[in-house]
């Protein structure tokens, strides 16, 4: 009787030690992951806030010396060009993925795009390069820079189109059609409706991509001190990281600034974004049977 | 034994409607009916008549084909890889297992209601109004009308007239089977399929929605799946006893439940069965 009072008493010990351990090991791996990025927030906005002016904003860039304002609004047209041209490609690709693509075609189109989302940002961004600036002679352009990006991230927003549309409950879906929905309004109301949070996360996380990527672009978006050119050939145009990464190197102390500024600036947008994703998933989401 | 023929002969004089055995006055025939899924056959030579305007349990054990029959009559199955059928169901005298067959209107035509409870991720107005809407049933002016009528047709009118904007997924389950039975409703169906539509609901829902089903015949006809023998004892007109995919005895529900023929039939409403 005592005995096994005591093997029970032994038993809730060590489980009592394991969940501690348990808890130990994933607060160290969470702070592992939270405290780099908090660091880094702290570090640009150290660096950036003293000397932070909103000149910055509304000056073009003139040598190392001027504002941003042709890079904030080259990234903006980056952002938007990707978002409707991958954005387009990208859901279409999902729904084809999740609603029709069936046995080895699917497989082999899930492959596929599971390969170019594999293939390294700057190896794209020298194919872009080779491709449309040199090929189609192009020259350093909006196109070029767009299309480039946009090959980065369609693979990643038809992954989580279909991802998302696969999990819409069968009920709904068999709900809709017992009542005589066509496929296509099934489609519409009912499944693309129920996967928009994680359609809209994909597309948000994608214009981070393109607000945050380097290399491709370096390739294919040249530089330019004037604000873009809305053409899509022969229209090189700046973008924040491209200030980021030139005029940290810069011996001039302005240079210097200028780079944390745009740093500072991505964030904030990245940010915003994240914001935005938040209200628009909760906006579509008040009917939604669990609520994120 | 009743396979070959259609299986009311005998009881059909009693009924009020009365006359189902003339032709055309069953709503749906079936004729050598086989379903089945790759080698698998699951309905074994059906053959039945489904009485207008009656309530019709469908009862047998676990696995005997009743879901994959029901499912069957709004071709909800067709979607499903290996899934074949023989024979005929017809409704009116009109094929619906043909190629040709328009599922949307038979889907308006014959309606389902599920197991648990499926409102659409819309306010609970839209939700009645789904259906209505996909097939411009009605302008929008009587949109409201419609709403009222078949919230009021399921009683639920008075708990849900103030938040008809709201979402559905804060009624209770009970609550949103009627929101799906008003959504069903308001397409205006001859026969709504129902599998186990109360197997997930609490005891006075349950009564809530028997009750609605015996004040919607004669014009509406309901085909319920049930493993309630008690359940299709209060509300139905007819019992159909599925065995292993077949149709072992059909007849009125009294007399089933009274006088089986069928020592398989007996086993069941004894209890001795699954
Ligand atoms: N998609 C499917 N693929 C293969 N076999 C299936 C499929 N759906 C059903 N079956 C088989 O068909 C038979 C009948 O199943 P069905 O669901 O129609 O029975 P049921 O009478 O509704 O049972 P229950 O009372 O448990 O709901 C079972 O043997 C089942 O395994
Ligand atoms: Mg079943």
């Amino acid at each position: 009787m005592s005995n096994k009072i005591n093997a029970q008493k032994k038993r809730s010990a060590s489980r009592r030690i394991a969940n501690v351990v348990v808890l130990v090991l994933s607060s160290i791996a969470l702070i592992a992951v939270v405290a780099p990025s908090i660091w880094i927030v702290f570090q640009i906005l150290h660096k950036a806030l003293p000397h932070f002016t909103f000149s910055v904003l509304t000056k073009t860039g003139a040598g190392l010396d001027g504002g941003l304002k042709n890079e904030i609004v080259g990234t903006a047209v980056i952002s938007i060009g990707v978002v409707l041209l991958a954005g387009t490609v990208g859901i279409l690709s999902g729904i084809f993925l999740a609603q029709y693509a069936k046995g080895r075609f699917a497989s082999f189109l899930r492959a596929a795009s599971d390969i170019l989302a594999g293939i390294p940002s700057i190896v794209l961004g020298y194919v872009g390069y080779s491709a449309l600036v040199v090929g189609f002679h192009w020259g350093f352009s909006l196109g070029a820079g767009v299309i480039t990006l946009s090959v980065l991230v369609t693979p990643y927003i038809a992954k989580t189109t279909e991802v998302a549309l696969r999990q819409v409950p069968i009920n709904y879906i068999e709900g809709a059609e017992a009542l005589g929905f066509k496929p296509t309004r099934v489609l519409s109301r009912i499944s693309l409706k129920t996967a928009l949070p994680g359609i809209t996360t994909g597309l948000i996380v994608a214009m981070a991509i393109s607000v945050g990527e380097t290399a491709p672009l370096l390739y294919t978006a040249g530089y330019s001190q004037n604000l873009p050119k809305l053409t899509l050939t022969h229209s090189p145009l700046g973008y924040l990281t491209y200030a980021v990464w030139t005029f940290y190197n810069q011996p001039t102390k302005t240079a210097l600034q200028l780079s944390y500024d745009a740093a500072l600036i991505i964030m904030v947008l990245i940010l915003l974004l994240i914001g935005v994703s938040r209200v628009i998933v909760a906006q579509t989401q008040r009917h939604a049977e669990t609520r994120r | 034994m009743l396979q070959d023929s259609p299986s009311f002969d005998g009881d059909v004089k009693k009924l009020d409607e009365g006359s189902f055995d003339e032709p055309g006055s069953a709503i749906l025939s079936v004729r050598h009916l086989e379903i089945g899924f790759n080698a698998k056959k699951v309905i074994r030579d059906i053959n039945l008549d489904m009485p207008r305007g009656h309530v019709v349990a469908l009862i047998g054990p676990t696995g005997s084909g009743k879901t994959t029959f029901l499912r069957s009559i709004n071709r909800l199955n067709d979607k499903i890889s290996g899934f074949w059928t023989k024979g005929s169901i017809s409704i009116h005298g009109e094929e619906l297992l043909s190629k040709d067959t328009d599922l949307l209107e038979l889907r308006r035509k014959v309606g389902m209601l599920f197991q648990r409870p499926n409102p659409f991720p819309m306010s609970i107005k839209e939700n009645v109004l789904a259906g209505v809407k996909a097939h411009r049933l009605a302008p929008k002016s009587q949109h409201d009308e419609i709403v009222r009528e078949n919230l009021e047709k399921v009683g639920l009118w008075k708990a849900v007239q103030d938040r008809l904007n709201d979402s559905p997924f804060r009624l209770s389950g009970g609550q949103q089977q009627l929101l799906c039975l008003a959504r069903s409703l308001a397409v205006q169906p001859e026969v709504l399929l129902l599998d186990e539509p109360t197997s997930a609901l609490d005891p006075i829902s349950v009564e809530a929605v028997e009750n609605l089903l015996r004040k919607l015949v004669p014009e509406i006809t309901f085909i319920v799946v049930t493993h309630s023998l008690a359940q299709a004892r209060r509300i139905s007109d007819h019992t159909m006893f599925f065995y292993d995919g077949k149709l072992m005895e059909s007849g009125k529900t009294e007399n089933i439940f009274t006088d089986p023929q069928m020592p398989e039939t007996q086993y069941y409403i004894s209890g001795r069965m699954g």
